[in-house]
């Protein structure tokens, strides 16, 4: 029995929308949250009913926000440097949260530092929450590619953070400088 | 990674809210009414199903068409029409002061396309509005731009009253609208693609935000293109005792493009769905830079002799909560849901 479109967007579209404002801010996540799901519309058909759904749906948000890495790496590094995390910000968020401590923007200046490729697994396994291989399948790569990928970027954060939470600022100073 | 880690990376703008029900709709309806592409949804979702089903939407369909060749051709101007091909508008150095130069700047017409301004028309000016088009370098589509028409030193335009200007509220307001190019009013941040009919404005502290079509115009299906600012209008200024708490949509400024069938445009109030402006379309353009300020219920377009041949979804506001109640809002003016814009 396959998927009703319905169902899957009433269960699939706050998490998805969550994920990508968490990534780009709450107006780009309007959009692209829409547009995902337009996609699927479309593709419906193509849809494996005996494969769960929510890898492919993420596959496609992936796509899009590829489009945007520019926006979400310059987003990070904001943050990283001032303090204030403009994916707050920008829709009026309340600063009173865990982001306006010094740790958030600790982490938002070791994920600026990752690859594109690497943060995008990290984020779809702490934020989505899929598993490796749900993961390899939404972004169409080996299994082996995702853990690898996966480790490489837990291991960035888990030495940027170091034992305190610190971050050397001087770090993301260099990264800036050689791109 | 430690677990103390992880979870600090799980708490990483945690508090960014969950979308509204108003978003969700918006976003429903323009997946399922084919999104950018504007393709069909898959058969199985529209309840098509097998070869007789399909061989009799074909037979549906050609009767349809069939039918509105023929009203088309009653009617006089046609539906698909939109004779106004706007007069050049240079946007050069020496007029960067002016709203062409604005544009170009802030919409993100693409640089290659401000050496051919050839294809930046301005269609109407009117009341201080300007209605502009411009065709894109990358696919030649067409894109309508609105926006306010005044030189620096000049008195700006009067806008309803119930409205702020630029001048009054400096970097809270944005009149102009593009909401037919990729790269919209906010400056390259707005991503839907062209086809989507998506605006938003902001007022006070409030974003306010509206898709109404996703049909290409001007066709049949979508003979006008609204540009209109809308904001809100809360309930203790509309004389309601059911609306009570209730934030329902006005507008700033009505303005927009329609087809050259369409000979007026109306807004239809809440409270008895009788016209509470209404604005002739001349040479395809529509501008109302006063409109009065009533809760809106519905858009409709009107042909040459007075019939409905298009109206928008129920107006209404994303900060919308409260439950309506439908035994005494009038609140769908008569108009058949299923007939409701897709």
């Amino acid at each position: 029995m396959g998927y009703a479109f319905e169902e899957v967007f009433a269960a699939e579209f706050d998490p998805l929308h969550g994920y990508i404002a968490r990534r780009l801010g709450v107006s780009v996540a309007d959009d692209l949250t829409a547009e995902t799901f337009a996609i699927a519309f479309r593709r419906w058909d193509q849809l494996d009913p005996a494969r769960p759904v929510k890898p492919w749906l993420y596959g496609i948000a992936s796509n899009l926000i590829r489009h945007h890495w520019r926006r979400e790496r310059r987003m990070l590094r904001a943050y990283a440097r001032t303090g204030t995390d403009p994916a707050l910000v920008d829709e009026g968020i309340s600063l009173d949260r865990l982001d306006a401590q010094p740790k958030g923007a600790r982490l938002a200046a070791a994920l600026a530092e990752l690859r594109h490729e690497e943060r995008e697994v990290l984020l779809l396994h702490a934020w989505a929450e899929l598993s490796d291989g749900e993961i390899a399948e939404s972004l169409s790569v080996p299994l082996g590619t995702v853990k690898s990928r996966l480790s490489r970027a837990r291991e960035h954060v888990r030495n940027r953070l170091g034992p305190t939470g610190q971050v050397a600022r001087e770090s993301l100073t260099t990264v800036e400088e050689q791109r | 990674m430690t677990n103390d880690d992880l979870q600090l990376l799980r708490e990483f703008r945690v508090g960014i809210p969950a979308p509204n029900a108003m978003t969700r709709r918006m976003a429903y309806a323009y997946a399922t009414s084919g999104g950018a592409s504007g393709s069909q949804p898959p058969s199985h979702l529209l309840g098509v199903r097998g070869w007789w089903s399909g061989r009799r939407a074909l037979v549906l369909v050609v009767v349809l068409v069939a039918l509105v060749i023929a009203a088309v051709a009653i009617a006089g101007p046609s539906l698909f029409g939109f004779s106004n091909h706007g007069t050049r508008a240079r946007p050069n150095s020496s007029e960067r002061g002016t709203l062409e130069g604005q544009i170009f700047k802030k919409f993100g017409i693409p640089t290659p396309e401000a050496t051919k301004p050839s294809t930046f028309k301005r269609l109407a000016s009117r009341q201080g509005i300007g209605i502009y088009s411009a065709r894109k370098l990358k696919d030649n589509s067409l894109c309508f731009y609105m926006g306010m028409h005044w030189r620096k030193g000049a008195q700006s335009p009067t806008v309803g009253p119930h409205w702020r200007t630029p001048g009054q509220s400096p970097g809270m307001f944005r009149l102009e609208r593009g909401p037919e190019c990729s790269r919209g009013p906010n400056g390259g941040q707005f991503a839907l693609p062209a086809g989507s009919n998506f605006g938003y404005g902001q007022r006070a502290s409030e974003r306010v935000s509206a898709w109404l079509r996703a049909h290409p115009f001007p066709s049949p299906a979508r003979p006008i293109l609204d540009l209109s600012m809308v904001g809100a209008v809360r309930s203790k200024q509309l004389g309601c005792s059911w609306c009570s708490k209730v934030v329902w949509t006005d507008f700033g400024i009505l303005a927009g493009v329609a087809a050259d069938g369409v000979r007026s445009v109306q807004v239809l109030s809440l409270s008895d769905c009788r016209p509470v402006v209404t604005v002739p379309v001349i040479n395809n353009v529509y501008i109302d830079a006063q409109p009065p300020q009533v809760a809106a219920a519905f858009l409709v377009a009107r042909d040459a002799r007075g019939k409905v041949i298009w109206h928008s979804w129920q107006l209404e506001n994303q900060y919308t909560h409260v439950p309506l109640k439908p035994e005494k809002a009038p609140q769908h003016c008569g108009f058949q849901k299923w007939l409701w814009t897709r």
